[in-house]
């Protein structure tokens, strides 16, 4: 029992009582006084009913209550949380024990979701109020599994997936999922969280975040998933770099970008054909045995067009068991076979060592058309060559016939002012000279008889006093090394592979010279390749210069053939061709293919910033273009063309960049042409090249296959849960067992007033009634 | 507190080990922008261009050897498949060891005049143009190179044998006539041609030499001893001036295609269905050694495909393997015939060039003298030498008359 009124209230009430209790006793002793007719045992019965109803009064004012205390036991609340999004389609892992038996079409993550969430409320739905959600983008509740006892048959996992039989989600937001889980709890006993998933968070909070909110409420997040740590077995052929045209009767290289998730290393088999007229079988063309790891790589495949024409070639992997994806093990490409050849004309004075070797290499080279010219044949001689010729060009005309001049150790008496001139114009547009110094002429007898071109075509100075001396015997060796800019250089690269580029030249290295034509120097602009020793700069032995849109390849010493040993005519031969196809590059292929562009990716998303790589592999280009500005067009389609200034590499590499953001879907072309420094408007371009990438609205459930099961793991150690992967996705019981079953006991108190009842009045009724009855009844009154 | 120093020392000793070893392991496992470049290079198919050039090559060999233009002469032979590595696998210490102390010999007996005399051959030109052979087989040129100075006077000897007839040979010749001294010394200066600036007569020399040879070619079509069209041809002789034909037609010198074409027909006529070749047209078998310069001289007239080839070649592989180093020792000029069969069998690929090569190694360290020569049957030890140092070289393949 407990009084409601204050206690202040309680000592006024006091006092009242005291007051009526006085005031009762003067009344009633007056009134005893007078009358003196009432006994005792009257006197005694009127008091007390006086004291009864002011007692009465006093309880109701008092306001007496009583306690009521009761009890409410609910079971803790058990989330689980289903990852719905289309990743969790993907084939479960192998080793997953919950999809061992079921048929193949049923062993997706999502069906070991459906298998674990199925066992987990059958054991916990009599213990726990078991909730299924699914998130994707959001989160959604599923179905909120009803308490059962022991003896009610658990829920059908046909009746709990009914909605959802298949992950249909675009996104993977675990943390989102994770944070509203936890806020639509609040209030409940929450014996933990299940998460199943294959842990690839595509958007929405970090899940680290989420699991220290979690770990800050003290629910502890159990993590169990599906995948794993490898991406889905699937072999493809990801991309095909190939040139759009392709010249007739020369190797035509596909790089194939392919990426294995298959094993490690997988032996397979890449194989090239050529798709005819329709309905005609494909030819096979090459089959290339490989052996790859794990992940992406470039694979090179080859053939000679035999026609012209557009063709169209089909890559294609074998499909490997169990693969994902088999459509993309296929690709298939188009390129137009143009005959194309490089008209070289080697204008040599005497035959020497060099020359015996070097023709045959130049011949060998199945885009080039060489024609020779011994200037010290017979007058009715033969001239070798798969074009032959009986004079030299004569006309500016008929010096545009070649691509590429060769003067080797020529004669400058041989060759007439007329002759030079129509050469120069000959490189000026585009062509290429290579100038090989013998001991027959020298440069010195050139340049006084040519000085006018000459000088200003060859990459070097020469003293023109600086006649050979012939009677002068070279006994002591030395050897021939690249300079760091030679390194680089495409005429130098015996392979794009550094290591074996090294390889190759360093048989290079070993070998001995002992004749070179001394220059004076090279040009400033011009690169030196070669040097003696391994000082460059000093004694230039090859250097190259771009001349007009053309470039001039100078050569000091005339016994390369050394090189033959030890590989014979392996890398000799590929030196001379390699050199001749960059001097005739201008014609043979329009435009300098010395400059390449490239983006980051082949693929973005829309706003994504796209980064532009304009490479100049030459540094002699390099060289030229050191004072221009460069920006590269980038367009869709037919809308506006938007410039991006490329700024030059800060680490000095020979490239410039420029930054796109991607602003628009479909296909983006980005093209840099530029001309020459010097050049007239109408002049044709240094270089011009294009490449393109795409902008799409993409998924990111398909950019990595592989389960996340690291962040999955630390989502468990973070919030004190416990982790299953396919390892240990049997042994579920031991996560049943760990959840507490501890149920939420709810206590609520209320207070019951007593008096505010009506047998207190029936009572301070009675009492007053009856001591004015009683009063009326003896004469009091 | 004795102990501090020590302490100290530890401490810093191993302070000091730690820091070596970080700057070592940035050093050693970090990558310069340069090498993370090359890192992504070997990202890249490192094959492609291999396979470019193998592509190339299977085609090649499917169309053989071409003559681009209009001469057969200048015949190009298909690419290599790959990077062989025979010639690293041929000249062990062993066989430099050999050629260098050859070459080294024929230096040391070069005669005053720049000449060189052999046993039966004082002061041959032919035997000198062999001795030039050898060194320009080393990579020397005329005034350049190791055996430059050496070789320069012996082709300075040469040009001081021309006789007035144009043909090379002097006092010391074969006494049944020059055809060997001349068609080696053209030959030697066709190769020194381009490399003798010094020398302008020396074009004249070799063009009045070369329309000797057309002159003296026999009403058979080939060319013996004597330089005069009188008489019956051997097939020795006729090899090597059509060998001598064909490499002054790739020096810019103008040769008749029927003084050629004649020659392969008087070789087609010496030859044997079983690939042996007769000396003559009559007669006995020729010795083994004719094989290869059969082989030579129908290649010359840009014939590897000569339906007489295969059975010659095949012949000098299964002999060369059969007998044994003491049979071989035994034959009958067999310097002379392993260096016209190194001629043949390197034109014909490793398959047959490799184990050809290593028998005929093994056979010449064997017949080696201490001091580097190479002596034949009859006490020559100077040609010989000169042949043995040319084969032993070849696979430096620095001398074009060593062809694929």
């Amino acid at each position: 029992m407990t009084f409601l009124i204050s206690d202040n209230l309680l000592w006024t009430l006091a006092g009242v009582a005291a007051a009526l209790v006085l005031f009762y006793s003067y009344v009633l002793r007056s009134e005893a006084l007078r009358d003196r007719r009432l006994s005792g045992a009257q006197f005694a019965l009127l008091w007390l009913l006086r004291l009864g109803a002011a007692a009465a009064v006093l309880v109701a004012l008092a306001r007496p209550a009583r306690e009521l205390t009761q009890t409410e036991t609910r079971l803790p609340v058990l989330p689980l949380l289903v990852d719905e999004s289309t990743s969790m389609g993907f084939p479960a892992a192998r080793g997953n024990p919950l999809v061992q038996n079921s048929p193949s079409s049923q062993r997706t993550r999502y069906h070991g979701a459906q298998r674990a969430v199925q066992y987990l409320q059958e054991q916990l739905s009599q213990t726990h109020r078991v909730r299924v959600y699914t998130f994707s983008d959001a989160l959604a509740l599923l179905r909120e599994v009803p308490h059962r006892t022991a003896d009610d048959p658990p829920l059908a996992e046909e009746v709990l997936f009914g909605p959802h039989p298949a992950p249909t989600g675009e996104y993977s937001n675990l943390g989102d999922a994770l944070q509203t889980a936890l806020e639509q709890q609040s209030g409940e006993r929450v014996s933990g969280m299940i998460v199943l998933s294959d842990g690839r968070q595509t958007g929405g909070l970090a899940t680290s975040q989420a699991a220290e909110e979690s770990a800050a409420a003290k629910v502890p997040v159990h993590a169990l998933t599906f995948g794993d740590e490898y991406p889905l077995r699937d072999l493809r052929i990801d991309d095909v770099v190939v040139p759009a045209e392709a010249s007739l009767g020369d190797v035509l290289t596909l790089h194939v970008e392919l990426t294995n998730q298959i094993s490690s290393p997988l032996e397979t088999t890449l194989m090239l054909e050529e798709l005819g007229a329709e309905g005609s079988p494909p030819t096979m063309l090459s089959q290339r045995p490989i052996q790859v790891e794990r992940g992406q790589h470039v694979v090179s495949i080859a053939t000679i067009p035999e026609d012209e024409g557009l063709k169209t070639y089909r890559l294609s992997l074998p499909v490997e068991p169990d693969e994902v994806d088999i459509e993309n093990n296929v690709a298939e490409v188009s390129v137009k076979v143009v005959k194309r050849t490089l008209r070289v004309l080697l204008i040599a004075g005497n035959p020497s060592r060099e020359y015996y070797y070097m023709v045959p290499a130049l011949l060998r080279d199945p885009i080039l058309e060489l024609s020779c010219y011994l200037q010290g044949a017979d007058i009715d001689y033969t001239q070798q060559g798969n074009s032959t010729i009986e004079r030299l060009p004569q006309t500016v005309k008929d010096w545009q016939r070649y691509d590429v001049a060769i003067l080797f150790d020529a004669d400058p008496n041989g060759i007439s002012t007329q002759q030079l001139a129509g050469l120069e114009a000959m490189v000026a547009n585009g062509g290429g000279l290579m100038v090989i110094a013998g001991r027959n002429h020298g440069l010195a007898k050139l340049v006084q008889v040519h000085a006018a071109k000459i000088r200003g075509l060859l990459p070097v100075e020469v003293d023109k006093n600086l006649h050979l001396d012939h009677d002068v015997y070279f006994e002591q060796p030395f050897q021939a090394a690249r300079t760091v800019q030679g390194r680089n250089h495409p005429v130098l690269l015996a392979s794009t592979n550094a290591a074996l580029n090294e390889q190759v030249w360093s048989t290079f290295g070993a070998l001995d010279f002992y004749w070179y034509h001394p220059v004076a120097d090279a040009k400033s602009k011009a690169i030196v390749l070669l040097s003696k020793g391994s000082q460059a700069g000093v004694e230039p032995l090859m250097v190259l210069h771009r001349y007009g849109d053309g470039a001039v390849f100078f050569s000091g010493i005339d016994s390369l053939w050394r090189w033959r040993y030890p590989y014979e005519s392996y890398d000799y031969d590929r030196l001379w061709t390699r050199a001749i196809r960059y001097l005739g590059e201008a014609r043979l292929l329009g435009t300098q293919q010395q400059v390449s562009l490239a983006s980051d990716r082949r693929s973005y998303s829309h706003g994504e910033e796209a980064q532009i790589i304009l490479r100049v592999l030459d540094p002699a280009l390099m060289a030229q273009l050191a004072d221009q500005a460069q920006f590269v067009a980038v367009s869709a389609g037919d809308q506006d063309t938007y410039m991006v200034p490329m700024q030059k590499d800060p680490a000095r590499k020979p490239l410039y960049r420029g930054q796109y953001r991607a602003r628009r879907l479909g296909t983006m072309m980005i093209r840099a042409t530029q001309t020459a420094p010097d050049a007239d408007s109408e002049a044709k371009p240094l270089f011009d090249v294009s490449h393109s990438f795409q902008v799409r609205m993409q998924s990111l459930e398909h950019a990595d296959t592989s389960a996340d099961m690291e962040s999955m793991q630390k989502l468990a150690e973070t919030t004190g849960g416990e982790y299953f992967d396919y390892r240990t996705l049997g042994d579920l019981e031991s996560l049943v067992k760990v959840i507490p079953t501890e149920p939420l006991v709810l206590t609520e108190t209320t207070i019951v007033e007593v008096w505010d009842a009506w047998p207190l009045v029936v009572i301070f009724l009675l009492l007053v009634s009856s001591e004015l009855c009683l009063r009326k009844w003896w004469g009091l009154l | 507190m004795t102990n501090f120093p020590r302490m100290g020392r530890t401490l810093l000793l191993t302070f000091g080990g730690l820091l070596i070893a970080a700057v070592s392991w940035q050093f050693t496992y970090s990558q310069t922008p340069a090498e993370k470049n090359a890192a992504e290079d070997e990202k890249k198919d490192d094959k492609s261009e291999d396979d470019a050039q193998r592509l190339l090559a299977e085609r090649e060999r499917k169309l053989g050897p071409t003559f681009p233009g209009k001469d057969p002469a200048f015949l190009v032979l298909p690419r290599p498949m790959e990077r062989s590595n025979m010639a690293d696998q041929l000249l062990t210490p062993e066989v430099l060891d050999r050629t260098e102390r050859a070459l080294d010999y024929l230096v040391r007996t070069q005669d005053p005049d720049g000449g060189w005399s052999d046993t039966q051959f004082a002061s041959n030109t032919g035997v000198t143009a062999l001795c030039c052979l050898a060194l320009m087989s080393e990579g020397s040129r005329p005034r350049a190179g190791r055996y430059g100075r050496a070789l320069d006077r012996g082709l300075e000897f040469l040009l001081n044998q021309v006789q007035p007839s144009g043909v090379i040979a002097g006092k010391g010749s074969n006494p049944y006539g020059p055809g060997y001294e001349h068609a080696y010394s053209t030959l030697a200066l066709l190769m020194a041609y381009g490399d003798m600036p010094w020398r302008p007569q020396l074009r004249d020399v070799i063009s009045r030499s070369i329309q000797l040879l057309a002159r003296s070619q026999h009403l058979d079509g080939g060319w013996r001893y004597q330089m005069n069209r009188e008489g019956l041809s051997d097939m020795s002789v006729t090899a090597n001036v059509l060998w001598v034909l064909r490499t002054a037609k790739k020096a810019g010198f103008t040769v008749a295609p029927e003084s050629i074409e004649n020659g392969v027909k008087f070789v087609e006529a010496c030859a044997l269905p079983d690939g042996h070749f007769r000396y003559r047209t009559f007669g006995i078998v020729a010795a083994p050694s004719m094989g290869g310069t059969g082989i030579i001289a129908l290649s010359n007239h840009g014939q590897l495909d000569h339906p007489l080839i295969a059975p010659a070649r095949d012949k000098i592989a299964y002999e060369y393997q059969r007998y044994t180093i003491e049979d071989l020792k035994e034959r009958r000029y067999f310097i002379f015939g392993c260096f016209y069969a190194s001629l043949a069998m390197y034109s014909c690929g490793d398959e047959y060039w490799i184990p050809w090569f290593q028998k005929s190694a093994t056979v010449l360290a064997d017949m080696q003298r201490a001091d580097g020569e190479f002596p034949d049957q009859h006490d020559n030890a100077i040609y010989s030498t000169a042949m043995a140092a040319m084969v032993l070289q070849a696979p430096r393949a620095y001398l074009p008359i060593y062809e694929r």
